[in-house]
């Protein structure tokens, strides 16, 4: 933990110096050239390029570029400071231009979602270990489908142990779709334990016409409904902490294609051009 | 059912399912079984091309047994996925548990990195059609562009493209598609390549796109004739700012140099190498110009702001005096001695704005001074005055008194001819034994100067304004002898249209303070005090603690005109 702070605290203290740097810089700039623009830019793609390369050096790790760990850090810290150039960059104004607002909007989603995901890497592994049944995101299908065919197993064996069809068929009724697949994708997110209250109370309401041995089977049913609902719970999440890199991946790209572009024009069309 | 609890508790922790943990799905891989999302995926998987490679649980092994001619197919199904099979190979050695084939899925990774090609794909095909639609300037387009750039006529110049909406007019790359516009930046200065010469770009360079401008501004001689070199244009003018005018330029732009002390000293020298005259620049247009002396070291003080260090206004950095001939007494006028209607006189009396509401309308004899200084010169005739203006026109009038009188009799509804000559001979008479002689009357006109000795001094109650003072043309005027045919000369009265004619003023937009709050024109007493405000008196609002613009632009224009401006627009 104390290493944890004080890498924290480097990485802050290095954001900081840096946007003060950049700032002082800037000022200088601002007064000395009417370029000043120009040289933000470039600082803000070539910071850009080395963040979408983070992606790059992660498919490559035979390479000497150092722990992925440290990567990712500086892939946070410098994406936050990417937000400090674009300011300046843009002096702080909302482009009039379509080509400028398509090329602030692309930013802005990669900026949102990278912090949006930041903000899942860091809160979302530890409600998963705090909910319990951690399993990798991977093997969720198959132990899901094992669950499945424990509880199949036991609905139906009870009918003829029992000679009763109340718990096979409340099974069909209730619990077949249940565990076909994951359920209650919101409902896991926004921990709201709604539906398997209502799951369990159905039990409940059952039990009155159970037989004691529809009963002990009743109760091994709940634990299966319990451990798929915790599945379903480490399905949402781990989904979640996948799905955020669906928005920030993709448009990181388009936003680079429209950089390049906004340079080309820029030169072409700007101060510099002939 | 007591093992049953009705609500499930949040802090419950489950317990991690049962699995194999020696399996690795292999996530990183683009393709995955198609059974996986069944739970039941086959442990051969897709091939790297997304190709199902299920043939069978297991490759059965013939074993023999020695002296065994035939053997025994043995499964050979790992003990993973449920070990050796009951019912064994087939009899020819096949298995005899074939793996349904399936239809490969891409994974989660491999979707996104679809989706990213995908997505980059589509945003080079909208940038494509977007840079060789028909609406590519628009869109490529930083902003929209103001009113003075804008327009048909504008698109119509010579050095557009046609339907890029006068964009070729500014913008050389404009004349072609999107590979005169990698040209043009890979061409441009610095190029795209060469960031690093960026920091030695200084401010107010001409550019590529500067030139431009002067192909429809010639010549860049529009400000002091010491600059010591030309100023980018588009440094200060930004376009795509908007609609309507151009944004002001920015204080930093005239900093540059009026900030910049090593500017300034080489503006110093280059204006004490060049004649005076070169300075005098400025085009009338018909107003009258208070002529401010050059300071010895021109305009080269090097200042920061309005407010802190701007240099005290020239009239009263070098004490200058109004030189107006005209003898004018403000504070006079001000008091409560001299009164119009029964009030007493107040500035918009006399100063009355202009159209535009900016300056004032030219004080004039008819207008402001004539209703109270009427020039009544015969007591008993008040309604005759000798003319304003031109001292041959006073002499005329005076040598044709009786034919004036005469009129004068007619106007006040005499008829006969007899009765007329009888008034006339009766008020010439009167008139000789005050003057003596028609040579003294107009001594007395000209020249005399004290108000104590009134020409008018003794009209009947009634027949003579309340103010009728005219003392003579001296009271008022610089009259001196010596002039044509005997004439006195009378030195014209100038009084200039505008004093700082350096800085734009807006009277109109100053109208929520008092007049005398700037001007003290109530301690005024002579022609010679000019009554314009300090800079200090400016700077109590105009200032961060006034909370009023102190911009350059607020009072300055770059661009002075040096002779006559023609914008060279032409067409196609």
């Amino acid at each position: 933990m104390k290493g944890f702070v004080r890498r924290r605290l480097l990485w802050v203290s290095l954001l900081v110096a840096a946007t003060v740097s950049v700032a002082s810089v800037y000022t200088l700039w601002a007064g000395a050239t009417t370029r000043a623009a120009y040289l933000t830019g470039w600082l803000l793609f070539g910071v850009m390029v080395v963040l979408t390369g983070y992606n790059w050096f992660k498919k490559i790790p035979y390479l000497p570029l150092g722990r992925s760990e440290v990567w990712l850090q500086f892939h946070i810290y410098a994406g936050l400071f990417t937000g400090v150039l674009f300011l300046l960059h843009v002096k702080g104004q909302w482009p009039t231009g379509w080509f400028e607002i398509v090329l602030t909007c692309l930013y802005g989603v990669v900026m949102i979602s990278g912090v949006v995901g930041l903000f899942i890497s860091r809160g979302w592994p530890k409600r998963l270990t705090a909910r319990g049944g951690e399993v990798p995101f991977d093997r969720i299908p198959i132990i899901r489908r094992e669950l499945r065919e424990r509880a199949e197993a036991m609905a139906l064996a009870v009918v003829a142990e029992a000679k009763s069809a109340t718990i096979a068929e409340f099974y069909a009724r209730r619990l077949q779709d249940f565990f076909a697949g994951s359920r209650h994708f919101l409902s896991h997110l926004f921990e709201i334990r709604q539906p398997l209250n209502a799951l369990v109370h159905e039990f409940n309401e059952l039990n009155r016409f159970l037989n004691e041995q529809e009963r002990k089977v009743a109760d091994q049913l709940v634990a299966l409904v319990r451990q798929k609902d915790g599945l379903d719970y480490q399905h949402a999440l781990q989904l979640t902490l996948r799905l955020w890199l669906f928005i920030h991946i993709p448009v990181t790209y388009s936003l680079m294609l429209w950089a390049v572009a906004h340079i080309i024009l820029v030169y072409g069309f700007s101060a510099g051009a002939r | 059912m007591d093992s049953l609890r009705e609500h499930a508790d949040v802090r419950d922790q489950l317990p991690s399912p049962d699995f194999d943990r020696s399996k690795y799905e292999r996530p990183n891989q683009d393709w995955e079984c198609g059974w996986t999302c069944d739970g039941c995926p086959c442990r051969i998987g897709p091939s790297p091309a997304g190709k199902c490679r299920a043939t069978a649980e297991c490759r059965p092994v013939l074993e023999k047994i020695e002296g065994q001619e035939k053997g025994r197919w043995r499964c050979t199904r790992p003990k993973e996925h449920g070990g050796p099979c009951t019912n064994g190979p087939l009899p020819d050695g096949g298995c005899a548990c074939p793996v349904p084939t399936c239809q490969p899925r891409h994974s989660l990774r491999g979707r996104r990195g679809r989706l990213s090609v995908a997505l980059a794909a589509a945003t080079l095909a909208v940038l494509l059609i977007a840079f060789y639609g028909p609406w590519r300037w628009s869109f490529i387009s930083a902003g929209p562009v103001s009113s003075d750039h804008h327009g048909v006529v504008f698109s119509q110049l010579r050095h557009s493209w046609p339907g890029d909406d006068g964009c070729g007019a500014c913008h050389t790359a404009a004349h072609g598609d999107l590979r005169e516009w990698m040209r043009a930046a890979f061409t441009a200065q610095p190029g795209p390549l060469e960031p690093h010469r960026l920091p030695r770009v200084t401010t107010g360079e001409m550019t590529g796109i500067d030139h431009n401008c002067l192909a429809c501004h010639p010549g860049h001689r529009f400000h002091q004739p010491n600059v010591t070199r030309d100023h980018s244009c588009s440094a200060c003018h930004r376009e795509h700012q908007g609609h309507g005018r151009m944004p002001a330029p920015r204080d930093t732009e005239c900093l540059s140099c009026h900030g910049n002390g090593s500017i300034m000293e080489a503006s110093l020298k280059k204006g004490e190498a060049l004649p005076p005259s070169a300075f005098n620049f400025r085009q009338a247009d018909g107003r009258v110009f208070y002529h401010v002396p050059r300071p010895e070291q021109g305009y080269t003080r090097v200042f920061q702001s309005f407010a802190a260090d701007h240099p005290e206004f020239q009239i009263h950095a070098q004490r200058l005096q109004d030189t107006n001939s005209l003898r004018f007494n403000h504070s006079l006028h001000l008091s409560e001695l001299v009164k119009l209607n029964g009030q007493a006189l107040a500035c918009a009396d006399c100063h009355k704005p202009d159209a535009a509401g900016a300056h004032f309308q030219a004080i004039t004899y008819a207008k402001h001074c004539q209703s109270c200084h009427a020039l009544q010169f015969d007591a008993r005739n008040p309604q005759l005055r000798p003319p304003h203006g031109d001292p041959g026109n006073v002499r005329a009038f005076l040598r044709s008194l009786p034919t004036q009188y005469a009129d004068l009799a007619r106007r006040s509804g005499v008829t006969a001819q007899s009765e007329t000559e009888q008034f006339v001979t009766e008020q010439m008479r009167h008139l000789r034994e005050r003057v003596m002689n028609g040579e003294n009357l107009e001594q007395q006109i000209f020249f005399a100067s004290d108000p104590s000795k009134q020409l008018a001094v003794g009209a009947a109650a009634g027949n003579v304004s309340a103010r009728a003072r005219f003392a003579g043309c001296a009271y008022c005027h610089e009259v001196k002898p010596g002039g044509a045919d005997g004439l006195p000369r009378i030195t014209p009265v100038v009084t200039p249209d505008r004093w700082l004619i350096r800085g734009e003023f807006h009277h109109a937009k100053h109208a929520i303070v008092a007049c005398t709050e700037c001007h003290s024109a109530s301690a005024s007493r002579q022609t010679a005090d000019i009554l314009l405000p300090t800079k200090q008196s400016c700077a109590e609002c105009h200032s961060p603690a006034g909370g009023v613009s102190q911009n350059c632009a607020t009072c300055h224009s770059y661009h002075t005109v040096h002779g006559p401006h023609v914008h060279q627009h032409t067409a196609r």
